[in-house]
């Protein structure tokens, strides 16, 4: 007898395994990523995918649409929104799997096509961005307005952004670590005494996730050998005991191979679930750390900039002073230089508001971040533990009838 | 540094997760031998290593160390500790001993903390050498708690003398007899699931902790040697349980483990070596000057033997180096024709590795297990070479006696072979095999002569089947049938050998992955504290602590049953490994009668030959009249020649007709044998796996609960059970 699938045992006792705290949290949108079609050849192919979405959310005139969307554009919505919402977590989106990409193995787009569903789903129950009006485009434009989008999107990235964004990004980090440490890492200073630890706790948060789905993929990966290993020895044992001639070895041994047979085939789906259910959320939550360091790195960019604009604003009062002094100097130039000093008076202003915007942003984004964090990651290993029990009883019921078959067929032998 | 002393500890204090456990199951990840999967074909070189696999097996599964975290568990409540900061009291968290009392025991409390499954006592003995005393108190528990207060002081004895279990046994045997039986194989023929154990589960519960601790002790206390002991220990566990199916037990279920009918030549012989239980302990290394410096050297072991029943016969104990024992399986190859010789441990080549730790203690397991195999060998077991070898004082070369064992040099050296045969070729030496030479095999090397007759011999066309007595075509097919067996064997023991890896492997990651989430939650107590106390989620981040490490714990937990079941498991299935050592022994012992009939037949062929040509002279001679003095001759000296070979006729025929005798008896030994070894291994197999299972079950379930699972739902995770319990009902 089959055992039965762990999808329908979990649905049917309203466990939720990984997305429902999203959906729990918002149903103003119910998105399904669906269909993933493979389009194009050889180099130039791509999956697409049927994004459905389901919503009463007033800015929506249809409370059911459905759009075509490939990766990329997955992608847009993810660097619109990152760009557009300084120091808010964007929900992070899967890799991009440039070797796995071209294999189009079966199983890496269903892999794909739930982190993408997760991915759109979560921005729609986030507080802010599920307002936006890229997620309203991203869900709702017609072909023809999409590829505009797309298009525009495309030339922006590609005239600053791309060839340059990677080395640019890396060159103003130096810079900015270069000033922290002339400056006796003033942002440092300037930045609060929690917020460090916070910053800190995090990145090694990021190491641990990580590490974690790293083991999560090795058990999986242990997992399904042992089904293998289990399933060669039941044939190794089915051969051995067809050496016998006589009856009850041969009896026993067929039938460990048909309850090993059982077992290991729960242990292939105990791997296959095990991958969806707790290695791939593993990677989802290692990826949000990766959206709460972006976060963060904004908010050090614009202390950066601040303090930058402080000391730009200090200087040149230094120099005002030095002019006002400094008897028989032309009285424009001294107007020159006010007007400088107030000019970066009202730019320290601006990137102090910028700082503090973010800086408040964040605090609630974090707390969002916490709390949305602790109860997805408590389901996810409550789910875990489940799907284990009731995996292992299904293993300990097979061992348990080839215990009774064992000695139905000694008691039948003698 | 208040949790010093658990780490310090590790084994008793509940577990300390540190670095050191890390460590534990990385070296134990890098310990694993790696490349052996590379048995390509069925090749016999391959023995040697499978068995030298399999005592490494042994001595993983006396990696056992961890079973100690389940007493802790038990006595020590679930404290965990993680770093010098940071412990978890143990007061949230129920004891064992509160586990107990607050629920009645259940099947899966039995396997929990009982280790035996309930099904079979066969397994505690066998597989964990130290536990059976344990367990059969516990097993026999149907007399509740007489028999598990019974197993207290055998605990502590065992744990005191160090004596081996089968004679630790014999207490149990007297003073739980009843219930022995009544818990034994016979009243468990058809368990109901959950109900029927229970009994002997109350008594696991009742003395569950303190029995337990008595019994570890006995780990800790020999520390590395229990490691090697535990695996060597087995065969005798079992045998002595055999003996007692024997005398106690008539039960329907043993038709399928039938000992009795396994020993058709001394099932109960008094003087019979078959009831010895022998231990080897105690290398002794010698070190002895070499050549060119190098340092030789050999090791002595110390060889005990014990009565397992009560008989006259005394303990007794002698120190012998592994030259002794090659002397003594060259013996018993030389005399036990036809017989299937259990083989003998390899030699080492490299003379560097001979003296290190590791090979000692392997080669002193398989020399243990070699000198139980051949005293339960019914002929072997009690012959004079090893009551001699066993019971000699001192070097066996200095032993009169010992030396008098030595097969008569017949066919004298090489040198004298030579001379022989240049003497035979010119027609000097008659080259006639007298009857002596007829009782012995052809030695290659020194009677060149016949050697060369014989294979001329089996180079004429075989005799066809229909030619031969059926007797003898039985065991042509009989060859058949180990060759198919033996090819048989060797897929399965290498299967049994990856799956004993997999489940190694399988239960290290747990481990690994255990130990990453009690990381997180360390790295969450230090530093996440500041996110929650900045966001104000105190609460959440305290049940996520909890939880992330409710689940590393329960990894961990069902990590250790997964490397303990790899123990058994790799005992277990030791049995394929053992007989397919075996089966080369049983090609050898088919082919010394082939051998015996080719002399036969080529002696005949010879006088057939002879005959002829008397018949052939005497035509001659009687046509000539008057004869022919030197014609004559020949005539007489052929006569000669055909008298004696008349003889060695009847010597080689009855040589063989021996050979083929002990050839059918130990075909039916082995066949028998071989069926109830591997069919009880086939159920210990499936019992170590079931509970294994339940008790991973268990563990799941209650990680499920501490996770916050509703009861619907841990219901729905073991529905499957519940309803193969109605279906059986």
């Amino acid at each position: 007898m089959d055992p039965p699938p762990y999808e329908s045992v979990l649905q049917d006792h309203g466990s939720n395994n990984f997305f429902s705290p999203v959906t729990a949290v918002s149903k103003e949108f119910e998105i399904e990523v669906a269909d993933p079609v493979k389009q194009g050849e050889s180099v130039a192919a791509y999956v697409s995918y049927k994004v459905r979405t389901k919503t009463t959310h007033v800015k929506y005139h249809a409370p059911f649409n459905e759009v075509t969307r490939r990766f990329r554009d997955f992608a847009w919505l993810h660097d619109k929104l990152v760009e557009k919402n300084k120091g808010h977590i964007v929900p992070p989106l899967p890799e991009k799997s440039a070797v796995q990409k071209y294999q189009m193995a079966t199983d890496f787009i269903e892999q794909r096509r739930r982190a993408l569903q997760v991915f759109v789903n979560r921005v729609a129950s986030h507080p802010v961005l599920k307002d936006s009006s890229e997620l309203e485009t991203f869900l709702q434009a017609n072909e023809e307005h999409w590829m505009l989008e797309i298009a525009k999107w495309q030339a922006e990235t590609s005239a600053q952004h791309r060839p340059v964004s990677a080395a640019a990004q890396w060159f103003k980090n130096l810079q900015h670590s270069a000033q922290s440490l002339v400056s006796g890492r003033a942002d440092e200073m300037q930045e609060d005494a929690e917020y460090i630890k916070i910053r800190d706790y995090i990145n090694s948060l990021e190491g641990h996730l990580t590490e974690a789905h790293r083991q999560a993929g090795r058990l999986l990966r242990k997992e399904a050998d042992l089904g293998a290993a289990l399933t060669e020895f039941a044939s190794a044992a089915e051969l051995l005991g067809k050496q016998d001639n006589e009856g009850p070895m041969r009896v026993a041994f067929g039938c460990l191979y048909t309850r090993a047979n059982e077992v290991a085939a729960l242990s292939r789906m105990r791997s296959e679930a095990i991958a969806v259910e707790f290695a791939a959320p593993l990677k989802e939550f290692a990826r949000t750390i990766k959206s709460v360091q972006v976060a963060m790195a904004d908010r050090a960019s614009a202390l950066s900039a601040y303090s930058q604009a402080k000391s730009d604003l200090d200087s040149k009062k230094v120099r005002l002073a030095k002019f006002r002094g400094t008897p028989g100097l032309k009285e424009d130039k001294i107007a020159e230089t006010e007007r400088d000093v107030n000019e970066a008076d009202q730019r320290l202003r601006n990137a102090k508001l910028g700082y503090e915007t973010i800086r408040d942003t964040m605090r609630e984004e974090l707390n969002r971040f916490q709390k949305e964090r602790a109860a997805e990651m408590s389901a996810v290993l409550r789910d875990f533990a489940l799907a284990q029990a009731h995996s292992t009883a299904e293993q300990a019921k097979g061992w348990g009838e080839l215990l009774r078959d064992l000695q139905q067929a000694a008691v039948g032998g003698s | 540094m208040a949790s010093k002393g658990i780490i310090a500890d590790p084994l008793r204090g509940g577990g300390a997760f540190d670095d050191q456990d890390m460590e534990d199951l990385t070296s134990h990840l890098a310990n694993l031998p790696a490349g052996r999967t590379s048995h390509d074909g069925l090749d016999l070189v391959d023995h040697s290593e499978l068995l030298g696999n399999l005592d490494r097996f042994r001595a993983l599964a006396g990696d056992d160390s961890h079973d100690d975290l389940f007493v802790s568990y038990g006595g020590l409540g679930l404290g965990l500790s993680v770093s010098d900061s940071t412990i978890i009291t143990t007061t949230n968290y129920p004891t064992y001993g509160e586990l107990a009392a607050a629920k009645p025991p259940s099947y899966e409390d039995s396997i929990m903390y009982d280790q035996a499954p309930p099904l079979d006592m066969h397994i505690a003995s066998v597989a964990g050498g130290d536990m059976d005393p344990l367990s059969a108190g516990h097993s026999s528990g149907a007399g509740p708690s007489d028999a598990a207060v019974a197993a207290r002081p055998l605990g502590k004895r065992v744990s005191e003398q160090q004596l081996p279990p089968a004679v630790a046994m014999a207490p149990p045997g007297t003073s739980g007899n009843p219930s022995w039986t009544g818990a034994g194989w016979a009243a468990r023929g058809v368990p109901s699931g959950a109900s029927e154990p229970q009994a002997a589960t109350v008594a696991a519960a009742v003395t569950g902790p303190g029995v337990r601790h008595s019994g570890f002790s006995t780990t800790d206390a020999s520390g590395p040697s229990a490691a090697g002991r535990l695996g060597s220990l087995a065969p005798s566990g079992s045998a002595a349980l055999r003996l007692d199916d024997i005398q106690q037990s008539p039960s329907p279920v043993a038709h399928g483990i039938a000992p009795s009918a396994r020993h058709p030549g001394g099932g109960g012989g008094g003087g019979s070596f078959q009831h010895l239980s022998i231990t080897v302990t105690d290398p002794v290394k010698r070190e002895q000057g070499g050549l060119f410096g190098i340092k030789g050297g050999y090791v002595t072991y110390l060889v005990r033997t014990q009565a397992r029943a009560p008989s006259t016969r005394p303990e007794t104990t002698v120190r012998r180096r592994f030259r002794e024992f090659v002397v003594l399986a060259q013996l018993l190859k030389g005399k036990y024709r036809g017989y299937f010789i259990p083989p003998r441990p390899e030699k080492n080549a490299v003379e560097g590795q001979r003296m290190t730790d590791g090979f000692v203690e392997e080669r002193r397991i398989a020399l243990e297990r070699y000198l139980n195999k051949l005293a339960q060998h019914p002929v072997l077991g009690a012959s004079e070479e090893l009551r001699l070898f066993l019971e000699v004082d001192g070097e066996l070369a200095d032993s009169g006696a010992w030396l008098s064992l030595r097969p008569p040099n017949l066919g004298g050296s090489v040198l004298e072979g030579t001379a022989k045969f240049s003497k035979q070729i010119l027609g000097l030496d008659r080259a006639v095999t007298d009857p002596v030479q007829a009782s012995q095999p052809t030695k290659k090397a020194t009677d060149f002569m016949r050697a060369i007759k014989e294979t001329a011999r089996s180079m004429q066309s075989p005799p066809s089947a229909s030619s031969l007595p059926p007797d003898e075509v039985a065991l042509v097919r009989a060859k058949e049938e180990v060759e198919a067996l033996q090819g048989a064997l060797a897929i399965g023991s290498r299967a049994a050998e990856r799956l004993v890896n997999g489940l190694d492997r399988w239960s290290v990651v747990y481990g690994e992955l255990g130990l990453v989430l009690i990381q997180m939650r360390n790295a969450e107590k230090a530093d996440g504290v500041a996110l929650a106390h900045h966001t104000g989620t105190l609460k959440q981040s305290g049940s996520l602590m909890h939880d992330t490490d409710r689940l590393g714990t329960a990894l961990i937990r069902s990590s250790r049953i997964g490397r303990k079941v790899t123990g058994r498991c790799a005992i277990e299935l030791a049995c394929l490994h053992e007989y397919l050592g075996l089966m080369p022994a049983a090609l050898k012992g088919l082919r010394a009668r082939d051998k015996a009939l080719l002399t036969a037949d080529t002696v005949q062929s010879d006088l057939a030959g002879r005959r002829k040509a008397i018949a052939d002279l005497e035509a001659a001679g009687a046509k000539v009249l008057g004869g022919d003095a030197a014609k004559a001759k020949k005539v007489a000296e052929l006569n000669g020649d055909v008298a004696v070979l008349e003889q060695s006729v009847v010597v080689a025929r009855a040589r063989y007709d021996k050979i083929k005798e002990i050839n059918q008896q130990e075909m039916s030994r082995l066949r028998c044998e071989l069926r109830s070894d591997l069919l009880s291994m086939l159920h210990r197999y499936a019992s170590i796996m079931s509970a294994c299972s339940q008790r991973n079950l268990e563990i799941w379930l209650q990680a499920a609960e501490e996770l916050q699972a509703t009861k619907e739902q841990l219901q729905a995770a073991k529905a499957c059970l519940v309803e193969s319990d109605v279906h059986q009902q």
